[in-house]
């Protein structure tokens, strides 16, 4: 949708006569207002409302004919400012020319300031030798001695003085300061899939899930006042929180709520999806002058008209997948603003970075169809697995492996060398089967860091099965004798890890593997990988993605039962 | 010793094999049974010594083990692992006590089984049992593990490998525990008290409402799906936020005087 263009708004050319001659047109490089001395900005000395007198100078009012032989223009690339936002600035050029009397025209100064008021509030610049047929060329920031100016309605004055021969000359151009910014997003699934992620330990009370629904605001700045949730009382814009530190809980009220304003929740989507994302813009009041504002957003399709008024939701489909493999993204969601100028075209007058922190994973839990807690995608499961494989690979099974390497060598555990007890893992009475994790326990090492086969594979399988691979644990019986093995937390092989004094065996053996398929992951032991896996030397062997037929071949000797193709639950 | 590799070949398609066939229907149920039927062979189930009579259960209040520290405790129902304390010095867990207290003898013997079936390792009788109907442990003094029975009372003891002289043997502690179980049923309250939860209103200003549990109850936990906990759950109360419009669900574990826990569940209106 376009906005019809309001001719006029941009562009204030005037022609007037004066005397000329030249000089260097300088602009300050940060835009900021010219002349650091306060009484340039202020003018007390130079007060050139007494130049121009009281008489409002407006463009169907050019002020008194002159005798300067010259014509004065006045340009500003966009009438709108928010001078809180990155690269925020307005385009001003004062241009001279003679008026056909060029004999006549001296080099004067042009100086261009900004009013409010009536009364000049900033000096933007001043050349004290303009040349005819040369421009000023400058920009203001909106800030007055480094403050922002407040949001209002404002007048770019440029002057230029005709001295002896006459009043000078000056044209004006409204400029309304104004406040833009998102002050909510949403992620919803888009042509893909958006995972909830689960908070397990809210406000330090262990099995306090925290599961937001997916229609929650991800990113929240101020408290729901709109434009004036933009800045702080101090007039400098207010930062979108960083994403949440903690893993186990979000930032929290004094009433113990999770935080409803000023945060910034971590998302995760399965991997290549173009999320849809909303994002709520507030914008501060209107003038009569305002020109339409749109929003835009880097690599983003809006759905709609993106023409922002008071509070705007626009949705925009992401063209570019925020998460295109399996890792943890920090990334910017980058708005620009847009104000309606000359001709029709669309000026950029800021922008602003959107920060967040997007989990790119392989799908949704698998461990259970239930969507409720504690049935979620846990942040520290999560950020751990996705950090270890960091986009270097989305195969599921590549994936298990990696987890199958950090808990054998990363996370400090120790194998139970005196009974291989189970500290994190239950079965139902007498069986293998119903197997529970204690992975609430197990993130605080609640039980320690001993392990046996139960827990290991307990954590495996649940750490791939969270991240939405479909890993299942097996179980080997019964009673088995053991080649040489190392087991998780040990530096040594031995075929006795129970220290007997004779070679030992397992009652059973719990492992992990993709459902359906035969392949092995097991962090509780290293195998010995040679020809000869009952005798010295050892050759490391890590079961993770072994054959199912080579991993039983260098565990024992002995014909193994493979039972159970099982999730395990977790609490 | 090398495995000729062509038996390797054939071990693994018999694995393969055992795999698809566990998959069928009914494979599962017969998995079950003959696991545990070699359970009870293992340990030879069918010689252990009658039940003694029932026990009230284990008293856990002001339980303390000298020279460590109480990190973390789970409750849950004895098909779910019963207590679990975990006690240590410094940051590390040294020692592991779980407490499952039964109906009966009967339930008693299936939660020993239970601690026996998860370890790789078979245990062995201790030469003292200290009372219990039977005990085990990682050698016949009970040094690093100990589990007994005393009826419908099963006691698993369990120092981490991260212990050392300041966390005392699995024996000494359950000495400690022994020392601690109830009377016999009979001569009190067998059953353990019942959760009767209702909600109340919040208190003035708080977004909570209140799940009250009916009865004493010596340690709550709590668990809620469609909401949160606004604070750790105590015997006075559960304060839960639902965010769900159907309410929230919230699960709690109570346990009473004998380390006996009581299951139960309400919806929280939003």
């Amino acid at each position: 949708m376009s906005t019809p263009w309001r001719a006029g708004h941009f562009v204030i050319v005037c022609a007037l006569l004066a005397p000329a001659c030249g000089g260097p047109n300088p602009t300050n490089s940060d835009g900021s207002a010219d002349g650091a001395n306060p009484a340039d900005v202020h003018v007390p000395g130079r007060d050139l409302n007494a130049i121009i007198g009281t008489t409002p100078v407006t463009p169907e009012n050019p002020g008194p004919t002159t005798n300067c032989a010259a014509t004065l223009g006045l340009r500003l690339a966009t009438t709108v400012l928010d001078s809180t936002l990155d690269n925020a600035s307005v385009s001003i050029a004062a241009t001279v020319a003679d008026d056909g009397r060029a004999p006549q025209f001296r080099a004067r100064p042009v100086i261009v300031q900004i009013v409010e008021g009536g009364r000049v509030l900033a000096l933007v610049t001043r050349n004290e030798g303009v040349v005819a047929g040369s421009s000023v060329d400058t920009r203001w920031n909106g800030t007055v001695d480094g403050v922002a100016v407040a949001p209002g309605d404002y007048t770019v004055r440029a002057t230029y003085e005709c001295g002896a021969d006459g009043p000078a000359i000056v044209r004006e151009a409204p400029l309304t300061v104004v406040r833009l910014g998102a002050v909510r997003v949403t992620v919803a699934d888009g042509d893909g899939l958006r995972i909830p992620l689960l908070w397990p330990r809210m406000n330090n009370v262990r099995r306090n899930y925290w599961l937001p629904a997916n229609t929650r605001a991800v990113v929240s700045r101020g408290r729901g006042a709109g434009a004036a949730d933009l800045v702080g009382t101090d007039g400098t814009r207010l930062t979108i929180p960083r994403p949440f530190a903690d893993l186990e809980s979000p930032p929290l009220e004094t009433s113990g709520l999770p935080l409803a304003h000023d945060y910034n929740q971590p998302i995760a989507l399965q991997i290549g999806t173009h999320p849809d994302v909303t994002v709520l813009f507030a914008r501060s009041a209107t003038s009569a002058t305002l020109p339409a504002i749109r929003a835009r957003i880097d690599n983003a399709t809006p759905a709609a008209d993106t023409t922002l008024a008071a509070i705007t939701p626009l949705m925009f489909r992401l063209d570019m997948p925020p998460a295109p493999h399996f890792a943890r993204y920090d990334f910017d969601l980058r708005v620009h603003y847009e104000a309606l100028a000359e001709g029709g075209s669309y000026v950029e007058i800021g922008g602003e970075s959107i920060p967040l922190r997007v989990y790119g994973l392989l799908g949704d839990q698998t461990i259970s169809t239930s969507v409720t807690a504690p049935y979620g995608a846990w942040v520290p499961v999560v950020d751990a697995v996705t950090g270890w494989v960091h986009g270097t690979t989305d195969d599921p099974d590549e994936i298990s492996g990696e987890i199958v390497r950090h808990v054998l060598d990363d996370f400090g555990l120790r194998y139970d060398t005196v009974n291989g007890a189970s500290f994190y893992t239950g079965y139902g009475t007498s069986t293998y089967g119903f197997a529970r994790f204690d992975l609430s326990a197990f993130l605080h090492r609640d039980n320690g860091r001993t392990v046996n086969c139960s827990d290991c594979a307990s954590i495996v399988s649940t750490y791939a099965n969270m991240v939405g691979c479909d890993v299942g644990y097996n179980i080997l019986t019964a009673n088995f004798p053991l080649n040489y093995i190392r087991a998780i937390g040990t530096t040594t092989f031995t075929n006795d890890p129970f220290n007997r004094g004779t070679r030992g065996g397992f009652r059973y053996h719990a492992i992990t593997g993709p459902v359906g398929r035969p392949l092995t992951f097991d962090a509780t032991l290293v195998e010995d990988g040679d020809d000869t896996p009952s005798a010295a030397p050892f050759t490391d062997l890590v079961p993770d993605g072994l054959m199912r037929s080579r991993y039983l071949t260098q565990l024992s000797p002995a014909f193994l039962t493979v039972t159970r193709d099982d999730k395990t639950a977790i609490n | 010793m090398t495995r000729p590799r062509s038996i390797s070949l054939a071990i693994a398609a018999a694995s393969a094999i055992a795999v698809w066939f566990l998959g069928a229907p009914g494979a599962y149920a017969q998995s079950q049974s003959a696991a545990g039927a070699a359970l009870h062979r293992e340990y030879d189930v069918a010689h252990w010594a009658a039940s003694s009579p029932s026990r009230a259960g284990l008293s856990l209040a002001g339980l303390a083990i000298p020279g460590l520290q109480l990190r973390a405790r789970t409750d849950r129902p004895a098909a779910e692992g019963g207590v679990r304390l975990s006690f240590g010095s410094g940051v590390d867990t040294t020692l592991v006590i779980q407490i499952i207290v039964s109906a009966d003898g009967a339930g008693g013997r299936d939660a020993l089984l239970g601690f026996l079936n998860e370890a790789q390792a078979t245990m062995i009788p201790l030469a003292d049992r200290q009372g219990a109907d039977v005990a085990y442990g990682e050698n016949p003094r009970g040094t690093e593990s100990a589990a007994a029975l005393y009826s419908n009372v099963a006691i698993y003891i369990r120092r981490t490998r991260d212990a050392r002289a300041e966390t005392p043997s699995a024996f000494q502690v359950l000495a400690v525990l022994r020392a601690r179980l109830g009377p016999v049923a009979a001569a009190t309250n067998a059953t353990p008290a019942s959760m009767r939860l209702a909600t109340r209103a919040p208190s003035a200003g708080s977004p909570a409402r209140i799940v009250d549990l009916g009865a004493a109850f010596e340690h709550v936990e709590a668990t809620v799906t469609g909401g949160f906990q606004l604070g750790a759950p105590t015997p006075a109360g559960i304060h839960v936020v639902a965010e769900s419009q159907s309410g929230a669900t919230v699960n709690v574990w109570a346990t009473d005087g004998w380390a006996r826990v009581s299951v139960g569940s309400i919806v929280v209106p939003r």
